[in-house]
């Protein structure tokens, strides 16, 4: 190996003497020669190496032996898709070629080496770069720059990459100047700002881009454009914007382009973006137009609204320029105009001088503000008439005196005020209710309320009102108006997921509002956000009762549909017991005495479930002394206890000696019927069932007062007793009575007065002509009450006052039409009103309906007399809703 | 000799920066032109002469360092006419309202070759000037100006025959003073011109059915 090193060296040193001693005919040993060296991507390679005979490191052999390498990689025979070599002698030296059939790297040095002393010198080698000609320029585009220094910026595309370096021209033509220009750009820039002076303003040029590499060249498409035509605007300036005096509906726009772009005096484009502070859209619509730089009028606007105007301009076709400025500006006013939805109702007794009314109302879709500070006047008459609010909000509560049926509502400004809104006053009418409404929840913040239309031709439409059941304050009740053929609308104003809201529908009738269904919802749940503390209410050695409180109203996120109580003993057994909803309580049983529990709420609404915070429990022990006691209680006192059962049934003398014979009043049988009629209604005050109703058709006083007759001369006609047709055909029962014209009568202060009452199991309407009816007699010695119709409270005028008329008629619940009572009540179960002998019979009426969302509303029909002498009445309590 | 240098000086001072306005063109004797692109090249031109007007205080601040040399100084600029005679800057041609003895196409040759006396005159003193992108950006609008006269002179079909000024300034500007006064007194003498353009403009336009006022 070392020898092998000591020749090479020699052999060097030799070529290095013979070198300087003919520096000029030195060359190289060998020579690399390559078809090209810029090839196409994957096309062949032949290249050859000619080597010399006088090269040192082939002297003295009989065939060099020559490697080809491509970088690093050996091309030999061995490996012919890579490359094959071949040699051969020629003049003056050895041939060697090698063929690469497909070059595939972008660049790559092909070294040629020869084999000497097991060495391998490279003799020589060729760099060759592999490409593709360039792609066409896709894309050029040009725009012009109108600020100084003005340029034309024109741009192209990249393309795909050549793996060459090419080198892009831009070339412009303009006819009018006959000039041509060339703009040469440094390798692989793909963009040019043609300077003003190679541009004309106003005159087509025409540009395109040569793309030139080793490979070859491409031109793209030609681009002819009008410079200005492509020129992108500075953002130009809203100077004014302003209403003129008298320009109602209108504000003036005073605009100028840039400061560099003013000397453009003809037409541009100009479009005008106006939004108004309440507009919810985000893009505004614009009123392209195409104008000189001088203000111009923007009209058909809304009177006394704000608008927010800003502009962008552009030159034929050229590109927008950015948005100006914003600018504000508020047109002149004008009295609102348009009219007002409103919702009116009524509350509280017909028989009060004044009635307690609501007014909501919103505004409708045709309703013009035209100003700024807006409000509201509630007037009896029409303005300027006697004013019940003047109001911001858009809701009124006032007192209203009976026998006015209408209300005027208008709006007011700066400048003036609107035409009136006429409003019926409907007073409270047992008109029917919708049925079935329901409430789905229709996205996040929007309720879809359906009902079942009432198919009655006295339907005007319907009215859906809404409101946050946590928020008292009747401002916040919302409504809406409903066509009568429509029965669903989507409400979505103020609702919020996780929020209760009670939902009202009212049908609407030509001469009334009917009565209400109300429904709870949600437009989403979750789970609670808090759980309910289980606190012990009652321990006992077998069992404990818990309780909880309700949890608020803004913290349960959802309709609470259960609650569960996990609960169990040291041993680990849970048990599960589940409590109504309604109760919030709960009794766990069959717990060992002396024993620790551990339990906890898990409370549920349709969103989801929380569970309460686990509480411990522990049951009493069992007391020695009270086993002992309830022992001998029950061995001793149970045996005694039916020893003298059954002594006192055997022995009639110790019944009459514990239980003596004394007359019962109560048994009357007027007290039987007033116990069966009117008693049975205060039960319906205290349950919740429906009420079974009987109805009273007609209450009679079976012997007339003679006194009264006498008074009168015999002349009974003016007696209202025997005015039964004013009674309709129930007075029948009056004057087919024997004891009407009993002589005996005498009114007040005779001992005993006939009563009879005809009892019905069904409407009076409804019955079929052939039912026969129970028909109760009685008597009382006891004298009538009489009091002055006026003054009902006044303890004064029950006592020793004549009767002067006795006359019993039937009316409705609340209401003064005779006819209409007689067939509302009919169909709502309703029980009479009652007058008797001015014997005030109070009389209220209410239907019971459930929300379907688990909240619900008692409203139950019941009559009650009141303060009617002789008879045991007694006294109604209030409804529990 | 005198006297004719006198009357030459006169003749000046007429149309050296102080040219009487022009009378409002009524456009009832002027020509009407069929060539629908007409209109399009005189709001073109409308454009630019506004853009050259505008652009000439920029370009005066930028070239002119004398202080003496003002561009809207009556006073100052009177003084100057013997400069203006001894450089030979010429006068720049007549615009008047179109009569039948003053044609629209006398008037688009006259704007014409108004523009060319400018360009070149600019084009005589640039070299010596410092600062001179605004100057160029000047010439360019018009030539870009005397593009669209142009086309509107082939529009009434006359034919366009530009031939460079001749004039010996470049020969006179012995010294720095000289080309101040004489980049001056051209940009002096092309505002004064350029709003003839801008009234003969808005008259060819009244006469061509464009009666809305272009703002000038």
């Amino acid at each position: 190996m070392a020898s092998a090193w000591i020749a090479m060296l020699a052999m060097l040193l030799l070529a290095f003497v013979n070198g300087t001693k003919h520096e000029v005919e030195w060359s190289p040993c060998a020579e690399v020669h390559s078809t090209s060296t810029v090839v196409v991507l994957g096309s062949p390679v032949t290249a050859s190496c000619l080597i010399r005979d006088d090269c040192p490191l082939v002297k003295g052999q009989a065939a060099p032996n020559v490697v080809w390498k491509l970088d690093q990689r050996s091309l030999t025979e061995d490996n012919e898709s890579e490359g094959s070599t071949a040699a051969s002698a020629s003049e003056g030296g050895w041939n060697s070629t090698v063929f690469i059939p497909s070059f595939t790297k972008t660049r790559g040095v092909l070294t040629c080496s020869v084999l000497h002393a097991s060495q391998c010198q490279i003799v020589g080698g060729v760099d060759i770069r592999a490409g593709s000609p360039p792609d066409v320029p896709q894309g050029l585009r040009c725009l012009t720059n109108l600020t100084k220094p003005e340029t034309l910026l024109c741009q192209w595309d990249q393309g795909p990459d050549t793996h060459l370096p090419t080198n892009y021209s831009l070339h412009t033509e303009i006819r009018d100047l006959s000039e041509n220009n060339t703009y040469m750009l440094p390798p692989d820039i793909h963009h040019f700002k043609i300077p003003r002076a190679g541009f004309v303003l106003f005159s087509n040029i025409e540009i395109y881009v040569k793309a030139v590499n080793a490979l070859g060249q491409a031109t793209s498409k030609h681009l002819l454009l009008e410079p200005m035509s492509s020129a992108k605007f500075d953002p130009p300036k809203v100077l004014k914007f302003q209403a003129e005096p008298n320009r109602f509906g209108c504000l003036k726009l005073s605009w100028s382009l840039s400061e560099q772009q003013k000397w453009v005096v003809t037409k541009v484009n100009l479009e005008v973006q106006l939004k108004t502070a309440n507009s919810r859209s985000e893009e505004p619509v614009p009123v392209p137009r195409v104008v000189r730089q001088k203000p111009l009028d923007l009209c058909n606007l809304l009177h006394g609204t704000e608008y927010s105007v800003k502009i962008r301009v552009s030159y034929k076709q050229s590109q927008w320029s950015e948005w100006s400025n914003n600018k504000t500006g508020v047109t002149l006013e004008r009295a609102p105009n348009g009219q007002l939805d409103s919702w009116l109702k009524v509350s509280g007794e017909k028989r009060q001088k004044l009635l307690s009314v609501d007014l909501f109302w919103k505004v409708s879709k045709q309703f013009r503000p035209n100003g700024k500070n807006l409000s509201y006047i509630v007037s009896v008459r029409k303005p300027p008439g006697e004013k019940l609010c003047i109001t911001r909000e858009r809701h009124c509560a006032f007192r209203l005196p009976q026998g006015v049926w209408k209300v005027f509502l208008s709006a007011r400004n700066a400048a003036g005020t609107s035409q009136p809104t006429e409003i019926p006053v409907f007073k409270q009418r047992a008109l029917p209710a919708v049925s079935d409404i329901d409430v789905i929840p229709y996205g996040e913040r929007s309720l879809l309320v359906q009902w079942t239309r009432i198919d009655s031709s006295s339907i005007t439409g319907y009215v859906v009102e809404w409101r946050p059941l946590w928020e008292m304050n009747a401002s916040f009740i919302l409504f809406d108006n409903i066509d009568r053929n429509q029965s669903n609308i989507i409400i979505s104003e103020i609702i919020e997921p996780y929020k209760p809201y009670e939902i009202s529908v009212y049908p609407r009738y030509k001469d009334g509002i009917g009565f209400s269904q109300s429904i709870s919802a949600y437009s989403r749940q979750k789970a609670p956000s808090i759980a309910p503390n289980l606190r012990v209410w009652e321990t006992g050695p077998f069992g404990i009762e818990l309780t909880w409180e309700e949890i608020p109203l803004l913290q349960r996120n959802g309709i609470v549909q259960s609650y569960r109580i996990f609960y169990w003993n040291e041993q680990g057994n849970i048990k599960v017991v589940d409590a109504a909803v309604e109760k919030r309580s709960v009794i766990l049983d069959g717990l060992k005495p002396s024993s620790n529990y551990k339990a906890f709420i898990m409370v549920s609404t349709g969103g989801g479930s929380l569970n309460g915070s686990e509480v411990t429990l522990k049951t009493e022990s069992l007391d020695p002394l009270a086993i002992i006691l309830i022992v001998i209680s029950s061995g001793v006192g149970l045996p005694l206890f039916i020893i003298i059962s059954v002594l006192v049934c055997c022995s009639k003398r110790l019944k009459i000696c514990f239980w003596p014979k004394i007359p019962d009043p109560a048994n009357s049988s007027i007290k039987k019927w007033t116990a069966s009629d009117s008693v049975q209604d205060i039960p319906l005050a205290n349950d919740t069932q429906e009420p079974s109703l009987i109805y009273l058709s007609h209450l009679s006083l079976l012997d007339p007062p003679q006194k009264s007759l006498e008074k009168r001369g015999g002349g009974i006609s003016d007696d209202p007793w025997f005015r039964s047709s004013d009674t309709s055909d129930l007075g029948e029962s009056i004057c087919g009575s024997p004891h009407i014209f009993n002589p005996g009568y005498t009114g007040l202060f005779e001992d005993s007065v006939p009563y009879a009452t005809v009892v019905f199991d069904s409407p009076y309407s409804s019955q079929p002509p052939s039912q026969s009816h129970a028909y109760l007699r009685s008597e009382s010695t006891q004298p009538l009450l009489e009091e002055e119709p006026e003054e009902l409270s006044s303890p004064k005028e029950y006592q020793n006052i004549p009767v002067h008329r006795e006359q019993v008629f039937f009316r409705e619940c609340l209401d003064d039409g005779l006819d209409d009572g007689l067939d509302n009540g009919k169909n709502h179960g309703l029980v009479v009103d009652m007058s008797f002998n001015r014997i005030p019979v109070e009389c209220t009426q209410k239907q019971r309906n459930v929300g379907k969302l688990g909240r619900a509303e008692y409203q139950v029909g019941h009559c009650f007399l009141n303060k009617l002498q002789g008879f045991d009445v007694t006294q109604p309590e209030p409804h529990r809703e | 000799m005198n006297t004719l240098f006198a009357l030459a000086i006169v003749v000046n001072m007429a149309r050296v920066g102080y040219s009487a306005p022009l009378m409002e063109y009524s456009g009832e004797t002027g020509q009407l032109v069929e060539d629908p692109e007409f209109h399009i090249f005189v709001e073109n031109s409308q454009n630019l002469i506004k853009k050259v007007l505008e652009a000439i205080p920029g370009t005066h601040k930028s070239c002119i360092h004398s202080e003496t040399l003002i561009l809207n100084s009556t006073t100052e600029n009177r003084k100057l006419q013997y400069m203006a005679t001894n450089l030979g800057i010429p006068s720049a041609p007549t615009l008047k309202a179109l009569a039948e003895d003053f044609t629209l196409e006398t008037c688009l040759r006259h704007m014409s070759e108004g523009l060319q006396l400018h360009q070149d005159l600019l084009k005589a003193v640039q070299p010596r000037l410092a600062n001179t992108e605004n100057l160029t950006a000047l010439m360019t609008d018009i030539r870009d100006l005397g593009i669209q006269i142009n086309k509107m002179l082939r529009a009434v079909q006359a034919e366009v025959t530009l031939q460079p000024t001749v004039t010996s300034l470049a020969s006179r500007l012995t010294g720095d003073y000289q080309v101040q006064v004489a980049a001056h007194l051209t940009l002096v003498q092309l505002q004064s011109f350029g709003q003839d353009i801008v009234r003969s403009l808005r008259n060819i336009a009244l006469v061509n059915g464009d009666r809305d006022d272009s703002g000038l």
